[in-house]
């Protein structure tokens, strides 16, 4: 009974962080339509800023999230600068490039930070402690759920009740129309990445306390990213935070019964299995992938 | 008068199809006779098109049935159906766009029949079939580098090259000049005379009926009248069709 | 048809002829006469019959992702076909005993058995989306090999793979195991075999309906090419090669690990390859693995002992922004697709 309860919170927790990563690549894949592979290196990038900014530098951990705020949406939009040089067809060329520049980060950070697995202070304290249940809540997952949820909501009355991001909304949805409707498609790319630049810094040290960072890790993150975005559409920030609370609840449960190295199987299989049943996925709302 | 009808080619019968719940065809009876040219006319989203896509197998009729020269084939993929005859083109045409020309209409060769000839065997008919069309001079260009009407003429000349029985054409002469269009209706007589049958998709009217013996209005997917090309476009139901007044 | 010749067709030119009346043969001679003299110049520089050789080796996984990619399914997880002909023909060599003549088939054919699994499931996935399933799919035989520790050493890695054994032809015994000279030879020639097949798939008429589904399915459809099929034999002779390249690599370097085999890397090296060297082209590949590989391991490996890997996505990137068709497309006259 109480093993129930805590799988939910250890995946009600993940789940959370699990939909603020979604939430940028969904962003930024929805106005941009960009593929962006090398999403969860991006996310390590800024994982081990937080890492050296804790190790080396002394920062408090809450200390490192501003200088990641900072940096990351820099990097988002050198990588739109990136981007927007690609040809077409662009969807599957840009899959092809970021594949490459997910390449690149990685031996970037093998090079510069060697193949160690970190973690942003390993020890964590129980935040809330049910003796009697043997429930446990630690700091590390109330900092996760707070930070995550607040952040999901910021976007969430973002998109829904200003001006620019209804703006962003009609660019998701029908492009050229938006355009037709005065929009500057273009300066709505820009804000997409700068946005998920934001969600990549705040993301990145989270990851970094929650679970190993190394240079090889980013592919899951990535895989994450996708199917939650397909299984909730894009830039729809409710079913966003529902799909990620379900991978998380899924792999919360299959750490509890099969053991920790299982869990890197739920998103591959959720994925797959989303693909499969809607092939038409993201792109169904644009009617160019009728069954 | 009482001479013998000729056999039947393709035969629909109480053909329905639905596209999530929605339906897009209504329980058509239609036939296709030997030697007939028929024309398939009808507003935009009647489901003209969507009655090719059954036809030539693309998607698979909800209910009812189509036979295809005395054979079942309503479940039927359409390579088969091309193996057995049945060719068509497309309303956007759909070329293969890195390939030439000749690499176009050498694929219809090569793959319309199942003992079809290697690619270096078939080069001469391949020239032929695109002379047909009028791209003699075009050979070489990448089909994804043609004009619009060219990618429409190479197309019939791809089908041609399948050697098809039953041919279907989609809204091969919108956008056409005059002189284009009676061009067009002259291959197709051409192609008729060599015992090719047609259908002919033809939202604007402007070469059905120059070539059709018989013409099918269709509108919000169903069968709203048919006969001859004189008597169909008169009829007050058609007419409304058009104008959008129909009840 | 009337206007149409009714004459008996040519008879078909068999592919060695058709080899060469191609545009590239003296090219692919060229390459090849270097490829196989050099050592004859230099006999003692084992460095450089290890590099070509891999290089050589490359070239045929290369090959092997690019009969896909004809039919236009760019898969980003070859590595799982990889991955399980290197750990179907370790185990068995390990269990069993077997030789690595008899093993590395049988590895293969597990890789081609996950390529079946992929023809099941991903039938309906293009472009895209098929890209996103093939790289996600790489992750199930890696968690499963990872987790299953009592039969495949988990991610310890399974060690102590026997090496490739001696061949011998008439009197003259090749020692594989031995001699770098040897390995590279049979490496090279592998690759020439390789490269015949390629050649043969990408101008068989199998291969002509490919690239037509590559070019548009629907339309390829329409003109009678089966294209479920024909996609599914691509999928299942490139998962094959996939697999016989990774039980090759098992035996040639004696231990293997998930994290190795499955890597990204090695789902990246064939399509970087192939796009660098051009797609298009049935030398595009194998220049590809020739050119790149030995730039990665002797100018870069020495100076960036970590993370010189990075070169291939460079490349790749490049690729993609300057010349998509990649480097043969110099090599036709004419601007043609293959």
């Amino acid at each position: 009974m109480w093993r129930w309860t805590q799988i939910l919170v250890a995946g009600g927790a993940l789940g959370s962080f699990y939909a603020l990563v979604a939430l940028g690549f969904s962003l930024i894949f929805g106005v941009t339509h960009a593929f962006n592979l090398a999403y969860g290196e991006f996310i390590l990038l800024s994982g081990y800023l937080a890492y050296f900014l804790w190790k080396s530098w002394g920062l408090p951990f809450y200390g490192t999230i501003p200088v990641c705020l900072v940096v990351m949406p820099g990097a988002a939009l050198l990588l739109h600068l990136f981007l927007r040089r690609v040809r077409s067809p662009f969807e599957i060329n840009s899959l092809v490039a970021t594949f490459g520049l997910a390449l690149v980060l990685q031996n970037l950070m093998l090079a510069l930070f060697s193949a160690d697995y970190r973690l942003i202070q390993p020890e964590a304290f129980p935040f809330l402690h049910l003796p009697a249940t043997g429930l446990t809540i630690t700091d590390k997952q109330f900092g996760l759920l707070t930070f995550s949820l607040a952040a999901t909501l910021l976007v969430h009355l973002l998109l829904r009740h200003t001006f620019l991001g209804k703006a962003l909304r009609a660019t998701i949805q029908e492009r050229e129309a938006a355009e037709l409707a005065g929009i500057n498609v273009n300066r709505m790319g820009w804000l997409a990445f700068a946005f998920g630049g934001l969600l990549i810094g705040l993301a990145g040290p989270m990851y970094g306390q929650t679970m190993y960072i190394y240079p090889a890790g980013g592919v899951e993150a990535t895989l994450i990213a996708i199917t939650i975005t397909i299984f909730a559409g894009v830039g729809r920030t409710r079913s966003l935070l529902l799909g990620g609370w379900l991978v998380g609840l899924a792999e919360a449960a299959a750490a509890m019964w099969l053991g920790g190295s299982w869990k890197e199987l739920v998103s591959a299989l959720l994925l797959i299995t989303l693909l499969v049943v809607r092939p038409s996925g993201l792109a169904g709302r644009d009617g160019n992938h009728k069954p | 008068m009482l001479e013998q009808a000729p056999p039947v080619c393709l035969e629909l019968h109480r053909v329905s199809m639905s596209f999530g719940g929605q339906p897009v065809l209504k329980d058509i009876n239609l036939v296709v006779r030997e030697g007939e040219i028929v024309g398939l006319i009808g507003p935009n989203g009647a489901g003209k098109t969507m009655l090719f896509n059954l036809i030539a197998g693309v998607y698979h009729a909800s209910q009812g049935s189509i036979r295809y020269r005395g054979q079942e084939t309503t479940r039927w993929p359409p390579h088969r159906l091309c193996h057995a005859g049945l060719a068509r083109t497309f309303q956007v045409p759909r070329p293969f766009p890195e390939m030439t020309a000749l690499e176009n209409v050498l694929l219809g060769l090569m793959f319309g029949k199942i003992d079809g000839p290697a690619a270096d065997a078939a080069k001469e008919q391949a020239g032929e079939l695109l002379a047909l069309v009028g791209l003699d001079h075009k050979t070489d260009t990448p089909a994804g580098k043609l004009t619009l009407s060219e990618q429409r003429r190479l197309e019939v000349a791809r089908a041609l090259a399948t050697r098809p029985h039953l041919l279907l054409l989609d809204e091969i002469a919108a956008g056409l000049s005059p002189q284009a269009v009676g061009q067009v209706a002259r291959l197709v007589k051409k192609l008729h005379r060599q015992g090719i049958n047609l259908m002919i998709i033809d939202h604007f009217l402007n070469l059905t009926l120059k070539v059709c013996h018989r013409l099918v209005a269709l509108d919000e997917g169903e069968i709203i009248m048919a006969g001859e090309p004189g008597q169909v476009i008169r009829h007050p139901e058609v007419v409304a069709a058009y104008l959008g007044t129909r009840e | 048809m009337g206007t149409i010749s009714r004459k008996p067709y040519r008879k078909q030119n068999n592919f060695f002829c058709r080899f060469l009346a191609s545009e590239t043969w003296p090219l692919a001679a060229v390459v090849g006469g270097l490829l196989l003299a050099w050592p004859l110049c230099f006999p003692k520089a084992d460095l450089y019959y290890q590099v070509l050789g891999m290089a050589c080796f490359y070239g045929v996984l290369a090959m092997a992702w690019n009969i896909l990619a004809l039919a236009g399914g760019i898969s980003l997880g070859h590595s799982a076909f990889f991955g399980l002909g290197a750990y179907g023909s370790g185990l068995l060599a390990h269990y069993q005993g077997w030789s690595p003549a008899v093993t590395i088939p049988l590895g293969a054919m597990v890789g081609a058995g996950y390529g079946v699994l992929w023809g099941i499931f991903f039938q309906r996935l293009r472009g895209v989306y098929f890209g996103l399933a093939t790289l996600a799919a790489v992750e199930i035989p890696r968690v499963i090999i990872d987790n299953w520790g009592s039969f495949t050493y988990g991610s310890l890695g399974l060690v102590g793979i026997p090496g490739l054994p001696d061949l011998r032809l008439g009197a003259v015994e090749i020692s594989l195991g031995a001699s770098l000279r040897a390995l590279y030879y049979f490496l090279l020639a592998l690759m020439c075999l390789a490269g015949a097949l390629h050649f043969w798939v990408m101008h068989s008429r199998w291969g002509w309906g490919l690239r037509a589904i590559r070019e548009n399915e629907a339309a390829a459809a329409m003109l009678g090419v089966n294209v479920r099929r024909s996609f599914f034999l691509a999928l299942l002779l490139s998962s094959f090669l996939a697999g016989l390249c990774g039980g090759l690599y098992a035996h040639l370097l004696g231990l293997i690990e998930p994290a190795l085999v499955f890597s990204l890397h090695l789902s990246a090296l064939p399509l970087v390859l192939s796009i660098f060297g051009g797609r298009f082209h049935f030398l595009g590949p194998l220049l590809g693995a020739l050119l790149l590989y030995p730039l990665d391991q002797l100018v870069l490996q020495p100076y960036l002992p970590m993370g010189h890997a990075a070169i291939y996505g460079v490349v790749i990137i490049a690729t993609i922004f300057f010349w998509p068709r990649g480097l043969t497309t110099c090599l036709s006259k004419r601007r043609r697709s293959v």
